[in-house]
Formats: structure tokens, C-alpha cells, sequence
């Protein structure tokens, strides 16, 4: 972690590759018992953890997704099993369509072959 | 990541704990209730107090209130900082926390929505848009369901109104965007959010439950 030293045991790793660490020192501050480390040591956002995980480092639950029983997780259905993050101020950021099919259908004008 | 000794520590720490259970010097408090001597009494005023006027006076002309609080200053700058470094740690989030959107499906697959336009008429601030018609199966589906995210109050309505759970608002708050037209999602982005955020919902929502 950048900026503090601090030493805790790994509790898991998500499927970015970001590790999870708890320190159960009953000195530590307050909210600060939980922390991770990115994968990525230069670039990171804290939309690259993995949601689920996300709620574990949120103090949200005491099960960290890898630990769940397999009737506790949720069962999704995912067309693609990839987890994406925020991709704002990049190409791949979120652009918006219509997904509906326009009302009024737009004149097109054909010319017809003269005789 | 250093890893010393931890067991050995921890029970330093625990027998430290149980000797001194009141505060500890740098850590926040978990308490609920407050330390004793925590409420100041009220100062007392120039006539109640019984000090002598010169006393008095060496106090005004020596400043030393001003040496007081300059102490108190003093002290917390030696005080380890309560700052949670955020991309690394968070604050907690309440299960019941109204955050982005997202529109869940079936373990099957199939989405939830059954257009039934509850979420658009309760909406306060009109941001859901939706446009529905039978699909080729026969079901009542929505084939438009658009929310602005920068109309939307996040009061939670659209959740509490749903009668199938199919949208909801996940615990997620870190989708801020750099332009505007990126927070006008559209029913793909919606079932996107769902299925990357099912497992996330599933935590709030058990731990919620025995209270709703």
C-alpha cells in the first residue's frame, strides 16, 4: 500500500487479480482494518475490485466472496464472465443509444427512372 | 506486505485490551456509550469563580489559556491520523445503501422487467423512461428503459416499487464519469450493471431481510 506500512493476513484475491488483506489488531484505527492492494501498482481505481469483494472491503460483510458456501452465492447468469470497470475518460467509456426504434419514419425521397 | 510474529502480537494486545478497556490512545472508539468525565460541566463565570483577583490576573497577563490550547494542539499533532486511505480502504456502506442502478435478471437468464411502469410513475424526478410491448413469445417486455442518471435523486422508490425486484440500486458508487451524456443509461447498460453486481445485491439483501 502506498504511503503506510502496515501488516495484516491475506484473505483472498479477486478475479482482477487484486489482494485483500485484514488485520485483526485491536490498535488499528477504527475502518482501517481492511485494505487492498491492486494489482496494477500504478494505475488504480477503486472500480477495479471486483463487486462482492467491493462490499467485503466496505465493511458490509464478514464473508469475502471467496469464502461463501456455494448456496450463499448468488447465481448469475452473464453473457460475459469478464468484469469491466469504470472506463470513463477512456475509449471505452459508456456511450449512450437509443434502444428503441424511432416513431416516425423519415421521408425518403426516391426519384423515379423518367420515361 | 510484512508479516511478523501476528499471534504472538495479537495476544500482547488482547491482555493490553482487557487491562485497559476504557480508550485507546490511537484508535477510534467503538463504544456506544460515552467515557466518564467525556461532558465538560459548564465553565464557571467571573463571579462564581472562587479564584483570587490576582491569581486571576497572572492568568490574563501570562496567557496562559493561550499556552493551554496551544498544548492541545501540540498533542494532536503527535496523534496518529484517523484518515482512511481511500482507494485502499473504504468507509462502511449500509446495506440499505441507494447507489447505482441495475436491472437484474432470472437465474435463467431472462429479465426480470415485466414493464409494468410502476418505478416511471413514482419516480420524483421523472428520470425513468420506459416503452414496452409484447415480444415475439408473448411476454410484456420492455424493449426501452432508459434512466437518467444526472435527473435521478436516488430516493430509492423505484426499488420499493418494483414488484419483481428487477431494478435496484446497488451499493456501487464509483461510476463517476467525465462527461455528462455517459450517465444517461440505457437498458443494456442497466442489465449490464445487474449481472456484474448480482453478488454484491445478494449481500445487502440478506443482510436486510429479517428487517423488511
Amino acid at each position: 500500500m502506498i504511503n503506510d506500512t502496515k501488516s495484516g493476513v491475506l484473505v483472498g484475491e479477486d478475479d482482477f487479480g487484486n489482494k485483500f488483506y485484514e488485520t485483526k489488531d485491536p490498535d488499528e484505527i477504527h475502518m482501517r482494518t481492511r485494505w487492498v492492494e491492486y494489482k496494477n501498482f500504478w494505475d488504480y481505481d477503486v472500480s477495479h475490485i471486483e463487486p462482492g469483494w467491493h462490499y467485503w472491503l466496505a465493511y458490509g460483510t464478514d464473508t469475502p466472496p471467496s469464502k461463501l458456501k456455494p448456496e450463499e452465492k448468488a447465481i448469475t447468469y452473464s453473457l460475459n464472465k469478464v468484469h469491466h470497470y469504470n472506463y470513463t475518460q477512456t475509449k471505452g467509456a459508456f456511450v449512450t443509444y437509443n434502444t428503441a426504434k424511432p416513431k416516425i419514419a423519415e421521408w425518403d425521397a426516391k426519384v423515379t427512372q423518367r420515361v | 506486505m510484512i508479516r511478523i510474529g501476528l499471534r504472538q502480537v495479537r495476544s500482547l494486545h488482547l491482555s493490553r485490551t482487557v487491562l485497559k478497556p476504557a480508550l485507546s490512545a490511537t484508535a477510534g472508539s467503538s463504544q456506544s456509550s460515552w467515557p466518564t468525565g467525556f461532558r465538560l460541566p459548564r465553565p464557571r463565570t467571573w463571579e462564581e469563580s472562587k479564584e483570587g483577583a490576582l491569581s486571576k490576573a497572572t492568568r490574563w497577563y501570562l496567557l496562559a489559556e493561550m499556552f493551554r490550547g496551544m498544548y492541545v494542539v501540540l498533542e494532536m499533532y503527535f496523534r496518529a491520523p484517523y484518515t482512511i486511505y481511500y482507494p485502499f480502504e473504504k468507509g462502511a456502506i449500509s446495506p440499505r445503501f441507494r447507489g447505482e442502478h441495475a436491472l437484474r435478471r432470472y437465474p435463467s437468464g431472462e429479465e426480470r422487467c415485466i414493464a409494468c411502469k410502476l418505478c416511471e410513475a413514482i419516480c420524483p424526478a421523472q428520470a425513468i423512461t420506459i416503452e414496452a410491448e409484447e415480444r415475439a413469445d408473448g411476454s410484456r417486455r420492455t424493449y426501452k428503459y432508459d434512466i437518467d442518471m444526472t435527473k435521478c435523486i436516488y430516493c430509492g422508490y423505484c426499488q420499493e416499487s418494483c414488484p419483481v425486484d428487477a431494478i435496484v440500486e446497488t451499493p456501487n458508487v464509483e461510476y463517476s464519469t467525465e462527461t455528462r451524456e455517459e450517465l444517461l443509461y440505457n437498458k443494456e447498460k442497466l442489465l449490464s450493471n445487474g449481472d456484474r453486481w448480482e453478488q454484491e445485491y445478494k449481500y445487502a439483501a440478506d443482510a436486510d431481510a429479517p428487517y423488511r
